[in-house]
Formats: structure tokens, sequence, C-alpha cells
């Protein structure tokens, strides 16, 4: 045991490097999107504890050509495996074909691209997660003696994002039949945090009449609720928001009234399990049972907010 | 050769007037445009090349001081006080954990690629650990560029992780260096080529070296062409010990000269051409002239046909043309007088010599010899028949037509000799030099005798009285003067008037006239002589006559081309 825990000091500590020591390259969709933190936390506690070397390398906001120059560049360091968040096009699925082509495994986390070729796929069941969030909309609307049609609008990151657009597929599924809605449109934040937040307030300012706002991310929910007025201020007056994404300061935002219900993800797994199981195929050969791992879903509402505050820390980093 | 001969004759060679006037024009105007350009071009480059130089010292010291500029912003930025968020990232890392580090890892992030933002060329900025994890604004992950050393340092061009060409610089995190991190900052390589993007010359370049010597950049990749010759100018960069180097190459100065050059020569051709039209025209204008008064003369010289002379315009070639046309009509002229000239006076010659020979004198002559023969006057007859023979040597005087003064009196002696025996002693004659260097010198012959001849036919024969022949030879200033005089008869005034008269050429003569004998020596020593020499006649009625004769001097010269001429 001793012994054991003076081996992974000396790889953690990069005293020693083992002459197999793996190297897995971590490619978040950005680094300014603090969602991926928890994955950042965990993939590297997941890489000391199995004696691997972790890269966590990411465009500071995404961009296609910025996740291009990453991939790109672990592939050139030769790492041995990839585990990465990405939109569905052609140019990312070109690159992780490159990376199988030089002895790379790819999997992907959070978002897939099932044609790729990548290995598997960890990552939340995002149909459902947009499910889930329609179906509470449903319940709030309900609860307010709304019957619609309500009129919406939809803030998503990337186009192409095939997790974002399951989670539209899944909300829209959810309220079928169950609530008129009628979607005024649907703002797309190329995955910018910031860019998000003024979308958000210049969209209300121009349109506060509008009903119900669904957040397929929690892209402007790192700010203080003080810092968007608009969205305040619509929703202190009926407006119903609802997303996907639960943190410290999302769950502020639930708290002060600017949402009505979130679904999260668990992000923290999502980190540990890419390193854990591309290891596992590293070492062994053992791939998972399915090519899509399921990580739960969490959801918080006024319910259970409390208890969530309590479970959730601040990240601090807004 | 032939081409030479056609363009020789053509009035092209390089001793004609026309060739050394064009030569003369396109050296007068070569000369100083040719001094002006050389000095020009000479002046112009070292201008250029102090120009320059100064421009060259100055674009590296401006690239010099836009790098100082850039980099110590850089240090700036990598200069922070103690950074809680650094800070605590770092003790996390160096112990082994990442727990918590979120809101550290992404403040650092954000704050790194918030500068990347703010700072053109800034590609990375990065904290480095010890074991080779580094943190930069593209994550958190692993590198082979390890810093070292507790100083400043610079280093690269590299190849960072993302396939970008930097420069890195980097400093100890902590000002003790103690906690082995570094931070440190990728300057793209592009931003270093727009601050050296400043050129002392079109194809010139400036490029950086560090200190070991090694290319830190270059436009022309790692490589600096030095095969050419090149003008350089050096300068250390403080704040980063690189050196600047600017390069231009010398021929690209030239190059710039050689548009002065071309002004030059052009400006120098363009002259010449011109000044080669105008030398060509101003030549002709003068040498046409002059070769047709010169083709002209050379006619003149077979047949002077001055008429025939063009004369055009109104300058010094017309005025000559015009002067040599009535020169060559005055030469004809007075060769046309001298033919005449010559011709009488052969013709006088001729007639003076034919009546001293007259048949009526040789007869007489003969006959007195043969009666002192008869007489057995031998002596007598010897001295009389020399006499004659040396009257008549003299009077031939071996074809000569200009005999010494001594020789005409020996032959005038002989003469009054004879004629003294042939007229039975009636007069005396006197011959009197009164210089007796006059002897020497030089006259026509055949001058005398006639006046003698009329002094004893026509003045002493007529009276009766002893007569009296005196020949008095004296010298004046300007010539010989014949004095014959004699006691004879003389002449009436009016007689004497009409013979003045006649000799003078005032009264026209007739052949019959009795002064044939001395109008023939009068227009012989006028023709020889001049119209202010010759005969005067002075006369008393039953006193006597006196001719005076007045000869000019002869030298030797003067006489052998009268005798040629004659």
């Amino acid at each position: 045991m001793v012994w054991t825990a003076l081996a992974v000091f000396l790889l953690l500590s990069g005293g020693v490097q083992a002459e197999d020591q793996l190297t897995i390259g971590f490619v978040p969709r950005s680094l300014d999107n603090p969602i991926f933190l928890d994955a950042f936390e965990n993939a590297h506690q997941k890489a000391m504890e199995l004696g691997v070397r972790l890269e966590w390398l990411a465009p500071w906001g995404f961009s296609t050509e910025g996740q291009l120059a990453v991939m790109e560049s672990l592939i050139g360091q030769g790492v041995d495996g990839i585990v990465v968040s990405v939109n569905d096009v052609p140019e990312i699925q070109g690159a992780i074909q490159r990376a199988l082509d030089n002895g790379i495994p790819v999997i992907t986390f959070d978002a897939d691209s099932p044609t790729s070729g990548r290995l598997f796929h960890i990552g939340i069941d995002n149909f459902k997660a947009g499910w889930e969030a329609g179906k509470a909309l449903v319940r709030i609307a309900q609860a307010r003696g709304l019957e619609g049609p309500l009129s919406a609008v939809i803030m998503s990151g990337e186009p192409d994002a095939l997790n974002l657009i399951e989670r539209m597929d899944g909300f829209f599924g959810a309220i079928e039949g169950e609530l008129g809605l009628e979607v005024d449109e649907i703002l797309y934040n190329r995955d910018n945090v910031d860019l998000a937040t003024i979308m958000v307030e210049d969209y209300l300012k121009a349109n506060p009449e509008v009903d119900v706002f669904f957040f397929t991310g929690g892209w402007p929910f790192y700010v203080p609720s003080d810092a968007m007025p608009a969205f305040k201020q619509w929703a202190h007056a009926g407006g119903i928001a609802v997303g996907i994404d639960i943190f410290y300061d999302a769950l502020l935002l639930l708290r002060d009234g600017l949402l009505q219900y979130l679904v999260g993800q668990d992000m923290a797994s999502m980190g540990a399990l890419g390193v854990e199981l591309l290891v596992d195929y590293l070492r062994g050969g053992q791939l998972p049972e399915t090519v899509f791992v399921e990580v739960g879903l969490t959801y918080a509402s006024h319910e259970n907010l409390d208890e969530l505050l309590q479970i959730y820390e601040p990240w601090l980093v807004k | 050769m032939k081409l030479i001969k056609l363009a020789r004759n053509a009035g092209w060679g390089i001793h004609s007037i026309r060739t050394r006037l064009i030569l003369s024009y396109l050296a007068t105007a070569l000369l100083p445009v040719a001094i002006l350009g050389w000095l020009s071009v000479d002046v112009y480059l070292g201008s250029m090349t102090e120009r320059v130089t100064d421009y060259s010292v100055e674009v590296v010291n401006r690239v010099a001081q836009d790098i100082d500029e850039y980099f110590r912003d850089i240090d700036f930025l990598l200069t922070r006080d103690p950074d809680f968020y650094i800070d605590q990232f770092i003790k996390l890392v160096q112990n082994n954990s990442v727990t918590n580090s979120r809101k550290y890892v992404f403040r650092i992030w954000e704050d790194f690629n918030n500068l990347r933002r703010v700072k053109p060329g800034l590609e990375d900025i990065a904290i480095t650990f010890a074991d080779g994890r580094i943190l930069s604004s593209y994550g958190f992950y692993f590198t082979d560029f390890v810093p070292h050393g507790n100083t400043v340092s610079y280093s690269g061009p590299r190849v960072n992780r993302f396939g970008k060409e930097v420069v890195t610089m980097v400093r100890p995190y902590a000002s003790d260096g103690r906690r082995d991190v570094w931070v440190s900052a990728d300057i793209n390589l592009e931003r270093l080529a727009s601050m050296a993007n400043l050129k002392a010359s079109p194809r010139g370049y400036v490029y950086i070296m560090d200190q070991d010597g090694q290319i830190v950049f270059s436009p022309h990749g790692h490589e600096v062409e030095d095969s050419e010759e090149v003008l350089i100018n050096t300068v250390d960069s403080e704040v980063t010990g690189w050196k600047i180097v600017s390069v231009v190459y010398a021929d690209e100065v030239e190059a710039e000269l050689a548009y002065l050059k071309r002004l030059t020569y052009g400006g120098i051709t363009l002259v010449l051409v011109g000044v080669g039209f105008l030398a060509v025209y101003l030549s002709h204008a003068i040498s046409h002239p002059i070769r047709r008064l010169q083709e002209f003369a050379r006619q003149a010289t077979l047949d002077a046909a001055a008429e025939d002379l063009p004369v055009a315009g109104r300058d010094e070639i017309a005025q000559l043309s015009t002067d040599f046309r009535t020169m060559l009509a005055r030469i004809g002229e007075l060769m046309s007088e001298n033919l005449k000239e010559q011709k009488l006076l052969r013709k006088l010659e001729i007639e003076s010599l034919t009546n001293q020979i007259k048949p009526h004198f040789i007869y007489n002559t003969l006959d007195m010899i043969i009666g002192q023969l008869e007489q057995e006057q031998t002596e007598e007859a010897i001295y009389l028949i020399e006499a004659l023979g040396n009257f008549f040597r003299l009077s031939l005087s071996q074809g000569r037509e200009i005999v010494k003064v001594a020789s005409e009196i020996e032959h005038v002696r002989n003469y009054l000799y004879i004629q003294q025996l042939r007229h039975g002693q009636g007069y005396q004659y006197h011959i009197q030099v009164q210089e007796p260097e006059v002897l020497e010198f030089l006259m026509p012959r055949l001058l005398l005798q006639p006046l003698v001849e009329n002094a004893i036919f026509h003045g002493i024969l007529r009276a009766d009285r002893p007569g009296r022949v005196e020949v008095l030879v004296s010298r004046s200033h300007d010539g010989i003067v014949f004095t014959v005089s004699d006691n004879g008869v003389g002449m009436k005034p009016e007689e004497l008037e009409q013979i003045n008269g006649i000799l003078a050429g005032e009264i026209p003569a007739q052949e019959d006239r009795p002064c044939f004998g001395l109008m023939n020596v009068q227009k012989r020593a006028q023709l020889i002589f001049g119209k202010e020499y010759g005969l005067t006649l002075e006369s008393e009625p039953g006193q006597g006559t006196r001719t005076i004769l007045k000869i000019g001097f002869l030298d030797e010269q003067l006489a052998l081309e009268a005798e040629e001429s004659a």
C-alpha cells in the first residue's frame, strides 16, 4: 500500500515518468464555459488516480477552427487517447478520423459525433433532458392557468451541436399536445457565455411580451440576477424560464425567481468517466457495453433548491 | 578604304575643316556636360550612400525601439504583483491536486486570454512548472519547453504546440525564483516581422539576431543572404539584447543612381545629337562656301573663270569670295599686262639690237678696217676689230638681258671708239663713273648705246665744231643716273617739248619720228623699273643736249626673275 502510494506520488509529481505512462487529451468545447470545470477537476483527479498524464486543451471561446487546432496538436503530440466534446460537423469528423488513423482512440463526451468513428460517447440523455425541461414547463404553465398558445424563445449554443439539437427535440416532444407553444426565435450564442447574457437581455428588452424562455444550456446563468435586469423584470412579470445545466450560480437565479426549473447534467462524472473508460480501453482493450455511456440527470426546482444549494459550491468564476 | 576615300572626298576627312568643326563643337559640348554629369553622379552617389546609411541607422533604431517597447509591455504583463489566483493554483499543482482549482484556473484562463486579446502578437501566455506542466491560455497540459534559470530570457524562434512560430520571453514567476515556476509569453513571429518590416531600401530588409548569433527573425527565413555586397547597420536591443541588423544591397543604391545615370547619359546623348546636327549644319554653312571657293580656286588654276564663282550671302566667306573673284580678275589683268609688257620688252630689245647692227654701221666699220689694213695700220686695225668684236659680244651678252653697268659702259665705250674712228676723230668722248661701285650694279643691256648714238648723229655731227660726248654715271638715292651730254646743235624748245612729251606718253609716238631710239629705251626702262624711271632730255639750241636716263636698282634675284620672265 505504501509502495503503491509512493509510485502514484512520483508519477503525479512528474519526478518519474514511466515508460508506458499514458497521456490523455481532454478537449472540452471551450475554456470560457464554466460548465466544463467540473469535468476538468474530476478528469484530473481521475488521471492522478490512474497515473496518466492529462492534457486539458481547448480554445478560449468555441470555434471549430480552434478545436481543430487543438485536435491537431494532440495528434501531433502523439497522445494515447482523446476525449472530446464536439460539433457534429465534417471538419471535426475528419479530425477524429485523422486521430484514429494515427492510432489514437477518440471518445466523445457531452456532445457526440456518432458517425465520426469515435469509440463511444459519454453524456447525458439529451433528449430526456430536454423532455424533462418541457414537462416542467407544461407543469408550470398549467399551474399558472396558462393554456396557450404561448410565445417562446429558445437559446442554444451551436446549431451543429448534436446534444443541443437533441435537447430541443426532447423539449418540443414533451410539450407537444400538452401546451400550445409558438417559437418566435432561436438565439444561438455560439457557446459564448458573455454573449449569451447580452443576447438574453437585448431580446427581452425588445420583446418583453414573450411568455417562455428555454435554455438548452446554462450559458447565461453565471451572472447574478441583478446583472440581468431585463431578464429579472421579465421573469417577475410572469415570464417562464426553464433550462438545462445546474450549478451554483444557476441555482441562485432559480432562487431569485429568474428561472423556474433546471435539468442538470453530471459533468463531473463525464470527466472522470472519460479518463477512466479510455484508460481501461488503452490498457486492457476494454470497451463499455454500449457506445453510449449515460450519466444521470439532476433536477432543480423550488422544491429542492435549499438542498441543492447545500450540495453545489459556488465557482466564483464570474 | 574606299569608304574612307569617299568620305574624305565628301569633305569628311579628319583634316577637313568640316570634320574639325564638328569635332570641336562636339568636344566643346561633351566636355562640360560629361564633367557635370560625372560630378553629379559622384556627388549624388556619396549623398545617397550617406542618406541610405543614415536612414538605415534610423530604421534599426526604430525597430529596436519598437521591439524594446513591445517587450517592455510584455514584461509588464508578466511582472505582475503576486496574483492570488495564480498563487493558489501553483500551490495546488505543487501539492499534486487540482481539486477546487476551478475558480483559479478559470480566472487565469480568462486573464490570459484577455491579455492575448488586447496585446497584438501575444500568441500565448503561460505558467510553466518544473515538471513540464503548463497552464496557458489554451488549457492545462504538458510541455517539453521547460524554462530554467532565475533571470529573464528570450528564446526561439520555435514552433509552439499549435504550429505557430513564436519567440518566448520567460521570467521566473516569483522574484526570488524559489518556486521553480516561470511565467512566459509566446510572441508570434509575425509580430516581430511587422515590427521589423521597415527597410531602408526596396530590396533591403531587417533581421534580428540573438546574442549567440542565431537568427531570431529574418524575412528570408533563417538564412541571411550574404552573397551580395551589402551595407550593414546594427544596433542592440536594450531589452532583449538582440541585434537588429539592417541590410541594404549596394547595387540598390547604384540602381537608384541608374536613373540619374540614364538621365545624364540621355542628356549627354541629346546634347550631342543636337550639337551634332548643329555642328553639321554650321560646319556645312561655313565649309560649303569654302569648299566651293576651294573648288573654284582649283579650277581657276586651270581656267581663271572668275565670273563663274558663286557668291551668296553677306558673311566673311561671301566677302572672301568676292575679294577672291576680284583678285583673280586682277591677276588675269596683270598676267595679261605682264604678257603684253614682256612681249613689248622683247620686241623693244630686238628692235634695239637690230638698231645697233645696222648694215651700214657694219659695212662702214669693216671698210674702215680694210682701209687701215691697206694702209698697213695693222695695230689700229687690230684695235678696231677688237672694239667691234667687243661691241657685238656685249650687244649679244650671251643672250642675257641683264648685264652689269660696267659691261654696258664698256659696250658704249667700244661704240664711241668705233664711231670716233669712223668719223675721223671729229669729236671727243669722255666716260666718267662717279661711284666705282656702280659698275657692279645690274641693268638692262643696250640702254646707253642709243643715247650715245643720238648724241653723235643728232648732236655733234650736225654742228660744225669739234664735238664732245660725255657719259656720266652717278648714283642717286633710288637708282642709277646715266647722263649723256653733247655739245652739238641742240634742240629748239618746241622740238624738245615735243620729244619729252612723247617720252612722257603725253604725245602719241609715231614710228617714223626721229626719237624712235629714245622711245625704245624709254619703254624698256619704264617696263622694267616703272613710270618714275626713264628718260628726260634737256637741250639748248646751239649749245647741245643732255639726255638723262634714270633706272632703278636690280639685285641678283630681281635680275634673274626679270631675265627668266623675258
